[in-house]
């Protein structure tokens, strides 16, 4: 990487970014800040916002309202070609009738640089990328991967301030993606960018991002680590977004200075820790499937129930069991795969999780699995908190 | 479109009277197309079928006609002036339409692609009308712009398909690497749909090159064009000049749709390979 | 996401502008250069020789000329059934052919359709003429002693204007016949049909759409046909085209062509929405190119 430039990163802003089509919001009063030399995700379903939000940074939508800065500079009312950002684009939008040499040339030619700098600047981006020797290939010619990494050497070569990518990996077989991954976040530290990715696909985000933006109906629902995101999710969209989660409604039946007791609509009762929320009583309860365990013969939680299995599903590193407990619920239970053994269908089990396993949020029932409420206050000691 | 479309198959029986009937029809849309050819080589002053001996004489006659050879000219000038005005403006009409949603665009492009469906008819005297009040009767530049109204929608509806198959992010990859949006044109986009303009552009010279009724009605009798000449020629007497004339656009007509099955396929591959 | 892009705005969005200045230089050349000369028409013909509705009414209550008005539409009635008829069976050998096979197909109808309408016209007066093929073979085979009347006839319209606008029929329907997804037959078959009934219940149907927007483009066109009757026809088969062309250019009727010809174009265009009515609009273009 000795060639990388000594340019770093830029630090970048959204204030107040909003978007209307016609009578729909699809980005709502977006705010974010991206340090120099991260890596961000934005995280959500399709719809919910993060692709045009992409787009208008790029420049490629007009914001209905907000602003976008780069560097501490507006760059809102300049024109995309004026803008200096790289794009990854999904599925690559490598020019078709372009060698890959010209593919990666093309924004040094649009910058009317002279022609020894264009060649050399292209055989680094393609050292970059590890396709030294591939200069003379048309992009059909290439593999998804090699493809890959021609859009971004294409989007690195002219040293953009910040890189964007759209689904990047989205396009790669499993194998392929786990690769790139490492490959990717190699660059981004060696070369000191700041990336704003956009994906659906949590694994992806996970693993690439210094931090995540959870977006829903053009909101951001949470921003923080993947740790913090996985580990404390606060809100059960994100819960379920990010990795899996049963989700139960529950009502309060009596809380203290650090625990609570719930009652689950089909009349489960478990002990959680923190204090509930205050209010009608009406909560929600989340509790991800590999914090229940199977319990040995007098082995104790602070919550137990008896079940049966209803269904295995072998994962090969994990097996992810479907549990009927007597009051009625199904829970999810995910269980590191034992040779030869584990339970199995039919079988009559004990399981059992701890107080601080159950993540309780304001609000009743499913009624309100979308229409979200205001983020818990940091301290407020929900969750496992 | 490599399906495969065996399943679709009704039986055998029902099949066979499927592709019987297929057969005798291709043979009644072909025959004519090739009746004329064996004719205009006849040695014979008559018009025969089947045509006695072989002789160049009608295509002499076509060459050496002042009135053919010049009708000739005017018919190759307007098509090439009306297909290159209805390309230039077709191709921006399709850019602009191709991804903008507004309100009324159903309207607009309605428009655009009128002349393909108003009656040939009703243009040519509506043209006569104006085109005599501004003396424009009997001259190219009248005839050209006809024509090229007539050619425009094919520009616009071809073009339009071969940006559609272009994908959107090209054009932003090429705006976000720093081209301005006429180099992303020149550059990226028109590369990739040249096979289409040049689609549009053979079908648009068609519409001039085979015109017959508005060049009746608008240009003026030493300046007619092909057609016309051959329509006067219907009229009174058929002579086998005719003939010699029909095959000449016949292999005209084979050697553009040559052409253009190459242009599909070169179009086919550039787009097809965004995809991959 | 892009399902939320793709909604209609209620205004334009500014990074699209710009982009549709590029629609003044076509919108403007064709409001000069075919939308006045239209409009002039629709002017004259309720000013030209007298203000008022004269010409109309004569158009809809003389009867020489509601029967030309009849003979048209009856004509193109006529000629558009034949073609789906005929066309049907085409454009159903080209979705099912391969290879060689195919491009043969496609050459044999294409070839036709690239032709000029003239050479088309002219080659079927050689055919259809007194000492024309048809009967010549006729005659040689002793079924008629003399020549049969066969030029100049509604018979030879009706032919003439079947060949040239038979391509009209298969192109469209042949391009909706291979964008069937062939599971849907199989997925017939597999539910118990046999092969014809999959065919006429499931297939046939589902290329009615093609049917029906290739006949609406057949019938529009045939509705302003003037080269082929005109040339093919008797005298006593007046079409609609050929009485505007009449007026104009025997009697110099301008202000009566002008009514005429407004009446074709507001037939033209009353089938035309009716077509887009229940077929979207777009399904008559495609295919043509």
């Amino acid at each position: 990487m000795a060639a990388a430039s000594g340019r770093r990163g830029a630090p970048v802003r959204l204030d107040g970014l909003r978007k209307d089509f016609g009578s729909s919001v699809a980005v709502d009063n977006l705010s974010l800040e991206v340090g120099a030399g991260e890596f961000l995700t934005l995280l959500g379903p399709s719809g919910s916002g993060k692709s045009t939000t992409l787009l208008m940074i790029a420049g490629f939508v007009a914001p209905t309202r907000g602003e976008v800065f780069v560097s501490g500079k507006p760059i809102t009312r300049k024109a995309p070609h004026e803008r200096d950002i790289g794009i990854v684009f999904q599925h690559y939008a490598l020019f078709p009738h372009l060698k890959v040499f010209d593919n990666v040339a093309f924004p040094l030619k649009m910058r009317q640089q002279p022609a020894a700098r264009i060649a050399e600047r292209v055989a680094w981006a393609l050292d970059l990328v590890r396709l030294g020797d591939l200069g003379s290939r048309y992009p059909h010619q290439l593999s998804g991967g090699q493809q890959q990494r021609v859009a971004l050497a294409r989007a690195l070569v002219f040293e953009p301030s910040l890189l964007l990518m759209d689904e990047p990996l989205g396009a790669l077989d499993r194998r392929l993606r786990e690769t790139m991954q490492g490959e990717l976040k190699r660059l981004q530290r060696a070369l000191d960018l700041t990336v704003i990715c956009v994906t659906h696909d949590q694994e992806e985000a996970l693993t690439l991002s210094d931090r995540i933006a959870v977006m829903n109906h053009g909101r951001v629902e949470q921003l923080g680590t993947p740790e913090e995101l996985y580990e404390r999710p606060q809100t059960p969209f994100v819960a379920e977004f990010l990795g899996e989660s049963n989700a139960l409604a529950a009502r309060v039946l009596r809380r203290d200075e650090s625990r609570a007791v719930v009652r689950t609509t089909q009349g489960l009762d478990m002990v959680v820790a923190g204090a509930a929320p205050a209010g009608e009583g009406e909560v929600r309860l989340a509790i991800r499937p590999e914090r229940i365990e199977f319990l040995q013969e007098g082995e104790a939680r602070d919550n137990v129930a008896d079940a049966k299995i209803d269904e295995v599903v072998y994962l090969g590193d994990a097996v992810r069991y479907l549990l009927r407990i007597p009051s009625g619920e199904t829970l999810i239970v995910k269980a590191r795969s034992v040779a030869g053994g584990g339970p199995r269908m039919g079988d009559a089990v004990r399981v059992g999780w701890s107080a601080d396993a159950v993540l309780v949020y304001a609000g009743a029932g499913a009624a309100s699995a979308n229409g979200l409420p205001p983020p818990p206050k940091a301290g407020e000691g929900r969750g496992r908190g | 479109m490599s399906l495969d479309r065996t399943w679709d198959s009704p039986g055998r029986s029902a099949s066979v009277v499927l592709f019987g009937l297929a057969a005798l029809v291709v043979v009644f849309l072909i025959v004519p197309v090739l009746v004329v050819i064996p004719i205009s080589f006849s040695s014979s002053q008559y018009l025969e079928f089947p045509p006695r001996g072989f002789s160049l004489q009608w295509y002499e006659r076509f060459l050496d006609s002042v009135e053919w050879t010049s009708a000739l000219w005017t018919s190759v000038q307007a098509g090439v002036l009306a297909t290159l005005l209805a390309c230039v403006l077709g191709t921006a009409a399709a850019l602009a339409l191709a991804r903008s949603r507004f309100p009324g665009k159903a309207l607009v492009v309605g428009f655009l692609v009128s002349p393909m469906i108003v009656p040939v008819i009703v243009l040519a005297i509506a043209l006569y009308g104006v085109y005599a009040k501004l003396k424009l009767v009997g001259s190219l530049a009248g005839l050209v712009i006809a024509h090229a109204a007539l050619g425009l929608p094919y520009v616009i509806v071809t073009v339009s398909a071969t940006l559609q198959r272009v994908d959107e992010r090209l054009e932003h990859a090429a705006a976000s690497l720093g081209a301005t949006p006429w180099r992303a044109f020149r550059h990226v986009t028109f590369p990739l749909i040249r096979p289409g303009v040049a689609a549009g552009a053979l079908l648009a010279f068609i519409a001039s090159w085979d015109d017959v009724v508005i060049a009746l009605f608008i240009s003026g009798t030493r300046s007619g064009t092909l057609p016309k000449r051959m329509w006067e020629g219907l009229r009174s007497e058929i002579d086998p000049t005719i003939a010699a004339v029909s095959t000449l656009l016949v292999a005209v007509s084979l050697a553009l749709l040559l052409v253009l099955e190459l242009l599909r396929r070169r179009s086919a591959r550039l787009t097809g390979a965004v995809a991959g | 996401m892009l399902a939320t892009a793709r909604r209609m705005p209620l205004t334009i969005a500014p990074e699209h502008r710009r982009r549709l200045l590029l629609l003044l230089p076509a919108v403007g050349f064709l409001a000069l250069a075919f939308a006045l000369p239209l409009a002039l028409i629709a002017i004259r013909s309720v000013t030209d020789p007298e203000p008022g509705l004269g010409h109309y009414v004569t158009i809809g209550t003389v009867n020489v000329y509601l029967r030309v008005l009849a003979a048209t539409f009856g004509l193109a009635l006529t000629v558009t059934l034949a073609t789906v008829v005929l066309g049907y069976p085409v454009a159903y050998a080209l979705a099912r052919s391969r290879g060689t096979w195919r491009f043969l197909l496609v050459a044999l109808v294409l070839l036709p359709f690239w032709t000029s309408l003239l050479v088309r016209t002219y080659a079927w007066m050689v055919i259809l003429g007194r000492y024309g093929i048809v009967n010549q073979v006729l005659m040689a085979l002793g079924i008629t002693e003399e020549p049969l009347k066969l030029l100049h006839t509604s018979l030879a319209t009706h032919v003439g204007m079947i060949h040239i606008l038979l391509p009209f029929l298969i192109l469209p329907l042949w391009s909706v016949m291979t964008r069937l997804d062939p599971a849907l037959t199989m997925a017939a078959r597999s539910l118990g049909a046999s092969p014809l009934r999959a065919f006429l219940r499931v297939f046939v149907p589902l290329t009615l759409p093609g049917v029906m927007a290739g006949a609406m483009l057949v019938f529009i066109l045939a509705l302003g046909f003037y080269v082929t009757p005109a040339l093919l026809g008797g005298p006593a088969d007046l079409t609609l085209s050929m009485l505007i062309s009449q007026q104009v250019s025997e009697l110099l009727a301008w202000g009566f062509a002008s009514a005429l010809a407004v009446t074709l174009l507001v037939a033209t265009l009353a089938v035309l929405a009716l077509a887009g009515r229940f077929l979207g609009l777009g399904r008559i273009w495609e295919g043509l190119d």
